[in-house]
């Protein structure tokens, strides 16, 4: 009797460890999913209006080792305005770049002024002397085609895309596009494209002289990373960061659906683009890294409810391509809201870091719309407003005891003291990184 | 008399210049324009063949982005194939496929059916895409809707127009219900495109570059290392097929090929045209210097003559003067041993001027014989040093009056043949100079000697000498040291001309010697005289 007591629990344990062990095998790939609402308990009688957030954190593969192997394009603006320091740190960012990546990885360089030269075709970086050699000869010249240099940089990818690889083109610039397309929305149109394709662009201002609405632009409508540099000193550290970025992404084409139960009625997402049709929102997110959470807020209208009811709100599904278990991946999750009549229960249970969050993505809305108000020449609403959101932040700060919005007040602050036009330049150049960054939840 | 000889001759050369001129500028003119035009054909001849081989790149490309067009079209075939019914899975097209941006389905009447004004719920892309498409609807997409670039690839039609910044396109099918489409990504096509086309190599100076051109005009891609300037105009031009018509390629070249090759094309003509020019100038310069040369040598016979004149004049009036005065003399009272004296004297002047005229005269006979190639050396049995003698002694009274000391150092006393009027002649000639130019130097040498068949004279002076660098030229004939009138100082230049002719009709010649003691002059006569046997 003994002895089979001991076996069974000697087969118990076994199985055990085994259950337990595959559960931790599966916890360690992919996505973790985590949703709720802002405010899980609201009010009862009536219609109340709440954020539903979804967020996405990568999980980092255990060892460097299986990481996704990288396809990186690296698309230089060469135009005569990077003379100097600015061609020399390129070119050292590059190699600096060329020195984190190993022979898993396939590298091109493109580089542009009026003309487009692709100076390094896409290979394997193998014969790191001679990619080496290519980007030392990189001179500065004429003007900047900066359309058809993020085209070639992406057709240099198409030769090694593929859906197990980490797919980038980054972009330096230091200037306005002056020949092809040279517009914002030309270039939105074009990030777009190549999202739906698996790439992502992401765009690095150098200096003060290029169009940060384009380079925005670019980023946003490919889910890229943007960065000012506004030193040339720093544009090697900002393409290390990327590179850590691109070398630490563990899912790609990710597609999140919320769809609402019936009587809610998504309003908006604060700061991404998503598509709302009727009950459903889509949004799609290029790439998700590992220890890192994206996290998205959709502004729902819930119906009137009774006190103690819980009622389904939405439910989400997000589709991924898991880079580490080269698979394709599925994440669920439900969302519930309960009612009830005591405001101090409905304050109590707010989720205070998700409050953060949204305090955050409001803020940033309203920093674009100041600086449209300054675009149009009229300073002093502009100012108003800056200072309106640095109060809103500071104070929320306080209620919510969150020192990153005590810092993105001081930003706000900072920007309605350089509304000036000598100021203004570098001010918009730094406000709308700022703002893409908090919107994209950027690393850097 | 001399003015209008002057004038006619001056007019006469500003005709020669004016002709030397014409010389060398029509010829050289001639050959410019000739080598210009020849310039101008090659370069033509080059730009009709390089705008040949630009028209056939331009093909090439242009059906390189057709079928890449084409390829992209196949594509879309394939995806509208299969459309799915459901309207999440049409907009799931839009989000995911790389060239669509948004599908639609239009029915028999030409009408949207999606997305549809009728529909409940419509996206904001949806919106949008009707707020872009409006036109296109209202225009009749299934009626002739083909605007210019018509139905290209196979079955499937394309419509462009220009919205915003860009272009839009549509690309669509008939199906049984109607017609189903998408609007395609324009970045998407103008990155395809792109991507065919070639890149630019680093370091590529010179050579072409071509211009893709959208339908406002602004420029979409170009590659090619050579910067056309400003408002050039392109070596050759073409329109992309359809649907993008409205996009066209431009070739740009530097015209005459390369620019190493135009510069040497240029260079030869303007090198040959230079050595024309050089050569015919060099010419120029030629003739003009003997024109001058003749005309100088003719201006110093027009003064010859005036000087002759001149030294005609002096003697004659001389003579005439103290003849007069001889009569007024003989006609006046005084007594018979003075009286003698003063005419004495005076009949010297008038021996010694006759003697001076008849020397002229002597010369400028020899000199016109000398010009007719008549004039000749005969020589007869004669003594040297008496002819020096007699010389000498013609021209001592003139000598003694100006202050000149005679030496005579005189080696030559044996019979030789010798022309002595020649001698005389010759010596005449050098004493007299010296007589006239040299009295200042209060000396006059004259040594002979005879060694062989040779007999040298030598007549020194200490005068002013001979400047340097003139030493031939004063043989030359009318050429003297000083040339003006003014100077006081007579002579007409031939002397020594006939001097040295004479002296080299008999065997030897005249030269100028290098001058004792560096000052003065030294002339060394040396003529050939074979002595006389004894008896003869």
């Amino acid at each position: 009797m003994n002895e089979r007591l001991w076996k069974l629990a000697a087969a118990c344990a076994l199985l055990a460890v085994c259950a337990g062990g595959t559960l931790a095998a599966e916890a360690a790939s992919g996505v973790r999913l985590g949703v709720g609402l802002v405010n899980p308990v609201v009010l009862a009688g009536s219609r109340q209006r709440s954020y539903l957030r979804v967020s996405l954190t990568g999980y980092a593969p255990e060892t460097a080792a299986r990481r996704p192997p990288a396809n990186v394009a690296i698309v230089l603006d060469r135009s005569g305005s990077m003379q100097g320091q600015k061609i020399a740190q390129a070119r050292e960012a590059a190699l600096v770049a060329l020195d984190m990546l190993d022979e898993r990885d396939v590298l091109s360089v493109v580089t542009y002024d009026d003309t487009v030269s692709v100076l390094v075709p896409a290979t394997r970086v193998q014969d790191r002397r001679s990619i080496a050699n290519a980007i030392r000869r990189i001179e500065p010249g004429g003007r900047t085609a900066l359309f058809a240099g993020v085209s070639r940089g992406a057709s240099e990818l198409r030769k090694y895309l593929h859906e197990e690889r980490v797919n980038r083109v980054i972009l330096l610039s230091d200037g306005l596009a002056n020949v092809g397309p040279d517009s914002p929305g030309a270039l939105g149109e074009l990030g777009a494209s190549l999202r739906k394709e698996g790439m992502a662009v992401t765009t690095i201002g150098l200096g003060l002289g290029y169009n940060e609405d384009l380079m925005v632009r670019l980023a946003a409508s490919s889910d890229g990373n943007h960065a000012f540099v506004e030193s040339t000193e720093d544009l090697v550290r900002i393409f290390a960061a990327e590179f850590r970025d691109i070398l630490n992404v563990v899912a790609r084409e990710i597609t999140v659906e919320i769809r609402c139960r019936a009587s809610v009625v998504p309003l908006r997402v604060l700061g991404r683009d998503a598509e709302v049709v009727g009950q459903n929102v889509t949004l799609d997110l290029s790439q998700l890294y590992g220890n890192q959470e994206k996290y998205l807020l959709l502004e729902v209208d819930l119906p009137a409810g009774r006190a103690g009811v819980t009622l389904p709100v939405a439910d989400v599904e997000v589709r991924y391509g898991d880079l580490v278990s080269r698979s394709a991946s599925v994440a669920r999750g439900s969302v519930s809201v309960s009612y009830s009549d005591s405001q101090g229960t409905v304050d109590s249970r707010a989720d205070r870091a998700a409050l953060v969050d949204v305090v955050r993505q409001v803020a940033a809305e309203t920093t674009e719309k100041a600086v449209k108000l300054r675009d149009e020449g009229r300073v002093d609403e502009a100012k108003d407003l800056f200072q309106s959101n640095a109060d809103y932040l500071l104070s929320s700060a306080k209620t919510l005891d969150a020192p990153a919005l005590k810092a993105q007040g001081g930003a706000s602050s900072r920007a309605a003291e350089n509304l000036d036009d000598e100021s203004w330049n570098v001010e918009r150049k730094k406000t709308r990184s700022e703002q893409y960054g908090i919107q994209n939840q950027q690393s850097y | 008399m001399h003015g209008g000889a002057a004038r006619a001759g001056g007019r006469r050369r500003l005709r020669l210049a004016a002709l030397l001129v014409l010389m060398v500028a029509l010829p050289t003119a001639a050959v410019a324009w000739l080598g210009a035009r020849s310039t101008r054909f090659e370069r033509e001849r080059e730009r009709l063949r390089l705008a040949e081989a630009a028209e056939s790149a331009l093909q090439g490309m242009a059906v390189a982005v057709r079928e890449r067009l084409q390829a992209d079209a196949r594509d879309l075939d394939l995806v509208l194939e299969d459309l799915p019914a459901a309207v999440e899975e049409l907009r799931r097209i839009g989000r995911s496929h790389r060239l669509i941006r948004q599908v639609f389905l239009v029915g028999q009447d030409g009408a949207l059916r999606y997305p549809g004004e009728r529909a409940e719920v419509m996206s904001a892309r949806e919106r949008e895409f009707l707020e872009r498409t409006r036109a296109v609807w209202e225009q009749g997409i299934l009626s002739g809707g083909n605007s210019a670039e018509g139905g290209a690839p196979e079955g499937g039609s394309w419509r462009s127009w220009v919205w915003g910044s860009g272009t839009s396109f549509l690309y669509w099918r008939r199906d049984g219900e109607g017609a189903r489409g998408v609007e395609v990504e324009g970045a998407a096509l103008l990155s395809d495109v792109i991507a065919v086309l070639p890149d630019t190599p680093l370091g590529e100076a010179g050579g072409a570059r071509v211009v893709l051109t959208g339908m406002d005009g602004a420029t979409l891609y170009q590659w090619g290392g050579y910067a056309p300037a400003e408002g050039a105009a392109p070596l050759a031009g073409r329109r992309l097929d359809a649907p993008l018509g409205g996009w066209s390629l431009s070739y740009y070249a530097p015209l005459g090929g390369s620019g190493a090759m135009a510069r040497g094309s240029s260079f030869s003509v303007v090198a040959s045209v230079a050595a024309l020019a050089l050569v015919l100038a060099g010419a120029g310069v030629y003739l003009w210097r003997e024109s001058s040369r003749d005309a100088r040598e003719a201006l110093r016979r027009v003064s010859f003559v005036n000087q002759v004149s001149h030294e005609l004049k002096t003697p004659l009036t001389n003579i005439r003067l103290y003849a007069e005065l001889m009569e007024r003399s003989l006609a006046g009272d005084g007594s018979a041993a003075d009286e003698r004296q003063r005419l004495r004297s005076k009949l010297e002047v008038i021996v010694d001027e006759s003697r001076r005229l008849s020397r002229l005269v002597h010369n400028v006979l020899s000199f016109a014989r000398r010009d007719r190639g008549a004039l000749e050396v005969t020589p007869s049995v004669g003594i040297v040093d008496e002819a020096i003698r007699s010389l000498v002694g013609d021209f001592l009274p003139s000598l003694e009056q100006k202050g000149v000391a005679v030496e005579l150092d005189c080696r030559a006393p044996d019979r030789v043949w010798v022309d002595s009027d020649a001698l005389e002649q010759i010596l005449a000639n050098l004493v007299g100079n010296a007589e006239k130019y040299a009295s200042g130097g209060g000396y006059l040498g004259i040594a002979s000697l005879r060694q062989g068949e040779t007999t040298e004279i030598r007549v020194r002076d200490r005068g002013p000498g001979v400047p340097p660098g003139q030493g031939e030229r004063v043989f030359e004939p009318f050429y003297r040291v000083s040339n003006r009138l003014s100077d006081g100082v007579a002579g007409t230049g031939i002397g020594l001309t006939i001097a040295r002719e004479l002296a080299r009709l008999h065997g030897g010649d005249v030269a100028l010697g290098p001058g004792a003691d560096g000052e003065g002059a030294e002339f060394v006569v040396s003529l050939h005289t074979p002595p006389a046997r004894e008896g003869a």
